[in-house]
């Protein structure tokens, strides 16, 4: 994918641009992700009460897991949603 | 149109029997062979399959040079009817990638198959890929795809089939870039659109003979079975000379 990337870029004489979320993975709850409103539903049952609940849960596994984040994208759908 | 890139050594052969033919083979080891190019002009599905789509001479091959790099390109002019259409592919000399490019060197109407906006089909079809792996292999694949490439992304096992909804990869206006592997994870094979990103998607091409296209699109069109990036389904006209390059 790095070199399908590296490829586009120089076909249309563009460069990525310096983002911190662009240079570094990171955690999306966006629409589509995984825990996009079904946090609570597709974790077994309990283990998250709250959305912050859940957010901490994705930190314990991501250093349980190796896996390394440097950022979570809190849409806005989360942080006023209903549920 | 889309573009290959593997993390091995990209290679791209000739088939044989069918013009226009060819096999990706990453290392010396086939993934894919190619399926059937098609293109609907005039809403009739000319297809490699039956010959309705016709080689006008033989394809020729020709070094080149443009912003990528060094390429050997290999074209194909074929007549839908009367109208010409163009395929060509560019394997590059630095290794890993390869362009495929369809032309309407004169322009073309009626291309639609359908009206039904995400279809999963398209209406042109080059680099037309068998969806079935070569050998058997086993393989797995991630899609992009919806609003923000991010809602309608999904992976899991590459359905190798003839189905009409492809192998599991979305299709239609929806659809985005996909990356193919294998079971070991050492290679990957991006397929991708290189242009005309609102307009070059991946889908299902259609079978030869009458589109199928109506007003309200209650007549969907059938997949002839073979996985291809091009024109959206229901793009109902060419402009002269335009290109939908990898």
């Amino acid at each position: 994918m790095l070199a399908w990337g590296e490829t586009m870029r120089k076909m249309y004489n563009t460069q990525r641009p310096t983002d911190f979320t662009t240079e570094w993975l990171g955690f999306s709850t966006d629409n589509g992700a995984y825990f996009y409103y079904g946090w609570n539903q597709s974790y077994p049952s309990g283990a998250h009460k709250t959305y912050q609940d859940a957010l901490l849960g994705v930190h314990d596994y991501a250093v349980k897991a190796d896996i390394p984040y440097k950022s979570i994208l809190l849409d806005s759908w989360w942080s006023v949603g209903t549920r | 149109m889309p573009t290959f890139v593997a993390a091995g050594q990209l290679s791209l052969t000739a088939g044989t029997g069918t013009p226009g033919a060819w096999q990706i083979a990453i290392d010396n080891k086939a993934w894919f062979s190619s399926g059937n190019a098609s293109v609907t002009v005039g809403g009739r599905t000319y297809s490699a399959a039956d010959g309705s789509l016709a080689p006008k001479g033989q394809a020729v091959a020709a070094a080149g040079t443009d912003a990528l790099g060094a390429f050997t390109a290999t074209t194909q002019i074929w007549a839908a009817g009367a109208t010409p259409y163009v395929t060509a592919s560019r394997l590059y000399a630095a290794g890993g990638f390869a362009v495929f490019e369809q032309r309407f060197p004169s322009g073309a109407a009626g291309t639609n198959v359908t009206h039904v906006k995400g279809a999963p089909l398209v209406s042109s079809c080059y680099p037309a890929i068998h969806p079935r792996p070569a050998g058997g292999r086993k393989l797995g694949y991630v899609w992009w795809g919806g609003r923000a490439f991010l809602e309608g992304s999904r992976g899991g096992a590459w359905q190798g089939g003839d189905s009409r909804n492809g192998p599991g990869v979305g299709l239609g206006d929806g659809g985005g870039p996909y990356v193919v592997f294998g079971e070991d994870m050492v290679y990957s094979l991006v397929f991708s659109p290189a242009s005309n990103f609102m307009i070059n998607t991946p889908g299902m091409s259609s079978r030869p003979g009458a589109a199928g296209a109506n007003a309200s699109g209650q007549s969907a069109p059938t997949s002839d079975g073979s996985l291809c990036f091009g024109l959206d389904a229901p793009v109902e006209s060419v402009p002269v000379v335009h290109r939908l390059p990898g």
